[in-house]
């Protein structure tokens, strides 16, 4: 075996027979605890540089990626540029990563809409007074970039870009009358809007609506909260998954119609069954691990179990409690027994 | 209001700043200015730099999760800015600024997280040790560039192997069909690589700021 020092730094990548002999040593020796916590640290450290330029760019790569570009019409600093250009060759081949990302554009349009307007927060924060300058917009560069001869590569980018910025209008449309125009597109799709949402909703159950399945949210942040250095929590690894799987059965067109698929259905419904076995009764995931599967219940239409799931949750004051007493209210009772 | 539009609000703030809110090294020098000439446009470009990073950090985190929303975003910016503004002076490393603003946005957002889901917190104004090695923001950047340049620092015989592992997430199989070595060997190669990497000090700086 090689030197302790350096297969404690390495335990969780070491063969099961020179990690017996590791454990062996630990035992004896419970200052070398902190060597080994020393190599997990290090080792998810490692782990996140390999991340960094993973094939199929993350939600956290994701998102810096959209924040960075909307906060400054700078010029990124190159790793920051090389990030964005992998996730957008990355677009072409993953759609999935589109769909995320336009999720992810619709929330930056809540926050920024709804929040503190950014510059009424600075002069607040720090009682200075800026004062309103002409800021250059931060998706320029489709432009600038449009005008300079690019290698195909690049121009994949580009057409990428054009298709979720917000396009410059045409010359030919800055002759009509534009604000008429987008009065008349906007009125246009609002009514077609309506009409399918409309539809949309007249063609969703009583348990669908209930559930709410559109509303849970498709990744588990405790996951980033766990324990040193890579180390697992089963139950909330198997919750995590099931909000991924989740996600990833639903299906929509425009936000509307949205179904799920019974396979993604049945996977999260194992996953979430496997983490409410393996975890303590009480524990906070345990019972969002419940009350999901109440939803999930729910939307499939099996009042019964989805209650007794809810119920588990409302005893047991999980933090979903309060919505898990509210749905148990919206359930009709349990037929009496014969 | 339009994507577009939307864009540009933070920008009207950031359009001041003379570089990209996410250009550490350029935030680093306005700091290192500023404590050395102490004057007021220089503590304002640190102050600008200071809010642009906190707003464009915790959008990065929310955009990630709908459940968080606006007066949550206007709530943690404006704690992470006043707890970063009234310790500027305390700053012990001038020239990693700010690597400690991430590490202050990163643990109020932490205690947000907890108290949001366990109604528990830690003591955010001074980093106490915490239990996690959730990496700072610009996390997996900051840890990739530390890793190539300390990778680049390793002897010639194990460059290579740590490249294709850690740079490249190879398996050792993966690095055995391209090198024509046995896994066994590769992974005894790795093992050293680790070990010369711990001991590496841009890897060790960063992993104290991850573990504050």
């Amino acid at each position: 075996m090689e030197n302790i020092d350096q297969a404690l730094l390495n335990y969780d990548d070491l063969p099961a027979s020179e990690r017996a002999a590791v454990d062996g040593y630990l035992a004896e020796h419970p200052e070398a605890q902190a060597t080994l916590a020393e190599g997990r640290a290090l080792r998810a450290l490692l782990h996140d540089a390999a991340e960094a330029e993973a094939a199929v760019p993350d939600a956290e790569s994701l998102a810096l990626y959209l924040a960075t570009r909307s906060a400054s019409s700078r010029p990124l600093p190159p790793e920051l540029e090389a990030l964005s250009t992998r996730i957008e060759d990355a677009f072409g081949e993953h759609p999935e990563l589109e769909r995320r990302y336009a999720m992810m554009q619709d929330r930056l349009k809540r926050l920024t809409t709804e929040a503190e307007a950014p510059l009424a927060q600075f002069e607040r924060l720090t009682g200075r007074r800026l004062g309103h300058v002409e800021a250059p917009d931060p998706l320029d560069d489709v432009a600038r970039d449009a005008a300079a001869p690019a290698p195909e590569s690049r121009r994949v980018r580009q057409a990428w870009r054009a298709s979720v910025a917000d396009r410059a209008a045409a010359p030919l449309l800055r002759r009509v009358s534009l604000p008429r125009l987008a009065l008349a597109a906007s009125l246009a799709v609002a009514l077609l809007y309506g009409s399918l949402l409309l539809a949309s909703r007249s063609s969703t159950t009583r348990w669908e609506r209930l559930a709410g399945l559109g509303e849970v949210p498709a990744e588990f942040e405790g996951l980033r909260l766990r324990g040193v250095g890579g180390q697992t929590d089963p139950v909330a690894d198997r919750y995590a998954e099931a909000l991924q799987t989740l996600h990833e059965a639903r299906s929509t067109t425009l936000g509307l119609f949205p179904s799920y698929d019974p396979d993604g259905l049945r996977r999260s419904v194992a996953l979430l069954e496997e983490a409410t076995a393996l975890g303590e009764p009480d524990g906070p995931i345990v019972l969002e691990a419940w009350f999901l599967l109440g939803k999930i219940r729910l939307y499939e239409g099996d009042e019964e179990a989805a209650r007794t799931a809810f119920q588990v949750v409302a005893d047991r004051g999980g933090p979903s409690a309060p919505d898990a007493r509210r749905l148990l209210a919206e359930l009709a009772p349990p037929a009496a027994p014969r | 209001m339009t994507l577009k539009a939307t864009m540009r609000s933070l920008n009207e703030v950031a359009a001041r700043l003379p570089f990209h809110v996410d250009d550490f090294d350029r935030a680093n020098e306005a700091f290192l200015r500023w404590r050395a000439s102490g004057s007021p446009r220089d503590l304002e470009v640190v102050e600008l730099w200071t809010y642009c990073y906190t707003r464009r950090y915790f959008i990065a985190k929310f955009l990630r999760d709908s459940a968080y929303g606006p007066a949550d975003l206007d709530q943690l910016v404006g704690k992470a800015f006043a707890k970063a503004r009234d310790n500027l002076d305390r700053v012990q490393q001038p020239e990693r600024f700010a690597s400690w603003v991430s590490v202050i946005c990163r643990n109020v957002f932490v205690n947000f997280l907890r108290r949001y889901r366990d109604h528990t917190a830690f003591d955010e104004t001074h980093m106490v040790a915490t239990s996690h090695t959730e990496p700072f923001e610009n996390d997996r950047l900051a840890a990739r560039r530390a890793v190539e340049r300390a990778v680049e620092r390793l002897p010639p015989t194990l460059q290579e192997v740590a490249r294709m592992k850690f740079l490249e997430g190879r398996s050792y199989d993966e690095i055995g069909e391209a090198t024509a070595r046995p896994p066994a060997s590769l992974r005894a190669f790795a093992h050293k690589a680790v070990a010369r990497l711990r001991e590496d000090p841009a890897l060790r700086a960063l992993l104290q700021e991850i573990n504050m």
